[in-house]
């Protein structure tokens, strides 16, 4: 297998292959916690941690793992990565852990994690499936933040929680309601392939020239 | 040569029993390391937890604090007498309740303080709910808890706490919370009426 570089992980994650906007995997909980910034933020913190020492612990026992049970062996890491967060937040942030509810929990059905376990880190180093963990976190993280920015400016009247648009503003509770989620979404999946295909294609026709 | 080297691989990693031991070591792994951290972060936890109903407590009744983990701490055990009924203000005298109930979509649990001649609601605070965030999880906010200070609780039948504009309304609700903001009242008017009986039988 070919050595992947780091500079080609952070491209894929973030942008090319951005887990949420190409590969359309954790939409459950981009949807669910995206009405405000801060939830989103402390979700994707949480979803960053929890897929780099995923990853590096799956990357880790590859070699160790028997084919056929990997998918446990996958679940079972996963899932003691999200019970430490969980217990973190308890403990040191007991405010965003009762905001964030039972979404903490949730992380583990999150796909984003089990796909770049089974994906990258099965046939990776550990220390660049680390860094594909850490990446791919980040490109969620990048589109709940510009979702909530969205949906928070519009339904709240607010940024984390700091009003910005005057007295005046009628909030629209649309944004805040579950279908505000798959409108904003939906709107930003589409913006960004259409920005990424016309960079493309202009790249494609760059090449055309040069010929 | 590759074969007989695949073939000494192979008893290891494709016995029936490695698999299971295998699984069993990473499982052991992870589960002490997670009963550790549960272990060491339990006390903290349960601090915080209390922390936070003392802060809810303090609130209810009044009494000021400088949100400081210690500073709350002392402000309770200065102000604060616990008595089997409610926690009592020992300056004014006013009682802070635990209420239990259940709002559109889960529990709504909170304390709500009365004066201690029975008249007046002095406070009320949510300490779990999990109403519709942006809609009903509302009720939280400052604007809709703090308007239940000061409301009289006169003897009249029938609710004593009740929306505008409803006939001797003395609350707003939330709009676009309808279900949430019933649900509240429904959880406070009768628990306020037994209590105020209760309490009053009392003396």
């Amino acid at each position: 297998m070919a050595k992947v570089k780091a500079r080609d992980v952070f491209v894929m994650g973030i942008w090319k292959e951005n887990p949420v906007v190409v590969q359309v995997l954790g939409i459950c909980s981009a949807l669910a916690v995206t009405n405000s910034m801060s939830n989103a933020f402390v979700m994707g913190l949480g979803l960053i941690f929890v897929t780099a020492f995923s990853e590096l612990t799956v990357s880790l026992l590859r070699k160790y793992t028997p084919k056929h049970i990997r998918m446990m062996v996958q679940v079972l890491i996963i899932s003691a990565f999200v019970i430490i967060v969980d217990i973190y937040l308890k403990a040191y942030l007991p405010n965003v852990s009762k905001a964030l509810g039972p979404y903490v929990g949730l992380i583990i059905t999150n796909c984003i994690i089990m796909g770049r376990c089974e994906v990258f880190a099965q046939k990776n180093r550990p220390m660049i499936s680390f860094i594909d963990g850490i990446f791919n976190g980040i490109g969620y993280t990048a589109v709940l933040l510009i979702v909530a920015f969205a949906r928070e400016l519009l339904g709240f009247g607010t940024l984390f929680g700091i009003p910005v648009m005057g007295a005046s503003w009628v909030n629209w509770v649309i944004m805040i309601m579950p279908p505000g989620a798959f409108f904003m979404l939906a709107l930003v999946v589409w913006g960004i392939n259409t920005l990424r295909d016309r960079q493309e294609l202009s790249k494609s026709a760059e090449e055309v020239k040069a010929r | 040569m590759r074969e007989e080297r695949d073939k000494a691989k192979r008893p290891l990693q494709e016995t029936y029993y490695y698999p299971v031991i295998f699984m069993v070591i990473v499982t052991l792994v992870f589960i002490s390391v997670l009963a550790y951290l549960n272990d060491s972060t339990r006390e903290t936890i349960k601090r915080a937890s209390e922390i936070k109903e003392k802060e809810s407590i303090l609130y209810v009744l009044g009494i000021d604090n400088d949100a400081s983990f210690d500073g709350i701490l002392a402000a309770y055990d200065e102000q604060v007498i616990e008595e089997d009924y409610g926690y009592v203000a020992k300056k004014t005298g006013d009682v802070a309740l635990f209420f239990s109930g259940s709002g559109l979509w889960g529990e709504i649990n909170g304390f709500i303080s009365i004066s201690d001649d029975m008249k007046t609601l002095k406070g009320l605070v949510f300490t779990e709910q999990s109403e519709t965030p942006g809609l009903g999880g509302r009720i939280e906010e400052l604007w809709y808890r703090e308007q239940f200070r000061g409301v009289a609780l006169d003897s009249r039948e029938g609710d004593l706490i009740k929306y505008r504009p409803e006939p001797g309304g003395n609350v707003d609700a939330i709009s676009g919370a309808t279900s949430t903001s019933k649900a509240v009242l429904n959880i406070l008017n009768p628990f306020l009426r037994s209590k105020i009986v209760e309490l009053k039988g009392g003396e």
